[in-house]
């Protein structure tokens, strides 16, 4: 079992924080029906954080490959599931 | 295997009767008879929705009813039969199948009278939000814990599975922030 170093949750929460007012930011300044580019940048962005959140405070970085697989294919269908369902909701 | 699937099937019919399904077919029948007189064109979809919030809500008073008398219950000779009173379903699990019928109603009562975008909304923050709330009351028992010395090198196993709910929790509200307040 690899160890974590005391810093990166502290640095993991910074990103979170920066992240976000940045998605903030973008929402505000540049969010347009016109365009998709700022859309596809929040959610990258959200999907940045959700992964470093995934990787450090719940272990996955320090877990064997079996179980990061298992999170991987679990995190692709629900995924599938939201995307879906906004397709519902839009109607 | 057998006693197992009697077993079963018997804590089944308890929850059932919980439900008091007797009235709520009463219920129901009524709630049919006002929609078919009050609605001009009959839509199936909203037709269904009703029976099923009217079904779940009203099966779920029937349950907390059932754990709110279980003491009377036991005295008189007709309610005495009820699963509480028999032992077939414990006074908490009345309450928490209760609670979450009548929930599960009233979850499908707003999306009938909100439509589908609002509801979505609605249940998405405030089942995020109660999650948030339960972490809180956590969080505290855990400082309380904490401050006792319950915890230490080798006895820390609660902490850590209340790492993994609250780091899970806030990965559902990354999704949720951008999702539902800037795009």
């Amino acid at each position: 079992v690899r160890k974590m170093n005391k810093t990166t949750p502290v640095a993991v929460w910074s990103y979170l924080v920066v992240a976000t007012l940045l998605e903030w930011t973008l929402a505000k300044n540049f969010l347009s029906l016109t365009t998709i580019y700022t859309n596809i940048v929040i959610a990258v962005l959200a999907a940045s954080q959700i992964l470093s959140v995934a990787m450090v405070f719940l272990r996955l970085k320090y877990e064997p490959r079996g179980i990061v697989g298992l999170a991987a294919a679990s995190l692709f269908f629900a995924v599938l599931a939201v995307v879906l369902a906004l397709g519902s909701i839009g109607h | 295997l057998q006693s197992l699937q009697t077993g079963k099937s018997k804590s089944l019919s308890a929850y059932w009767e919980l439900t008091k399904p007797r009235i709520v077919l009463l219920l129901d029948f009524t709630a049919l008879m006002a929609f078919l007189v009050a609605a001009s064109t009959i839509n199936i979809v909203r037709l269904v929705a009703v029976i099923v919030a009217g079904t779940l809500a009203s099966g779920g008073v029937g349950a907390l009813n059932c754990y709110l008398d279980r003491d009377l219950d036991r005295t008189m000779g007709r309610t005495s039969r009820r699963p509480i009173p028999q032992g077939e379903v414990s006074p908490v699990h009345a309450l928490v199948f209760g609670l979450a019928l009548f929930g599960a109603g009233i979850v499908v009562s707003a999306m009938l009278q909100i439509g589908l975008p609002l509801s979505s909304y609605f249940v998405t923050t405030g089942i995020h939000g109660a999650h948030v709330l339960a972490g809180i009351f956590l969080i505290i028992y855990l400082v309380r814990r904490a401050a006792t010395g319950g915890f230490y090198a080798e006895r820390y196993g609660t902490v850590e599975n209340f790492n993994l709910y609250w780091s899970f929790v806030n990965c559902v509200w990354l999704v949720v922030f951008p999702l539902f307040y800037l795009l």
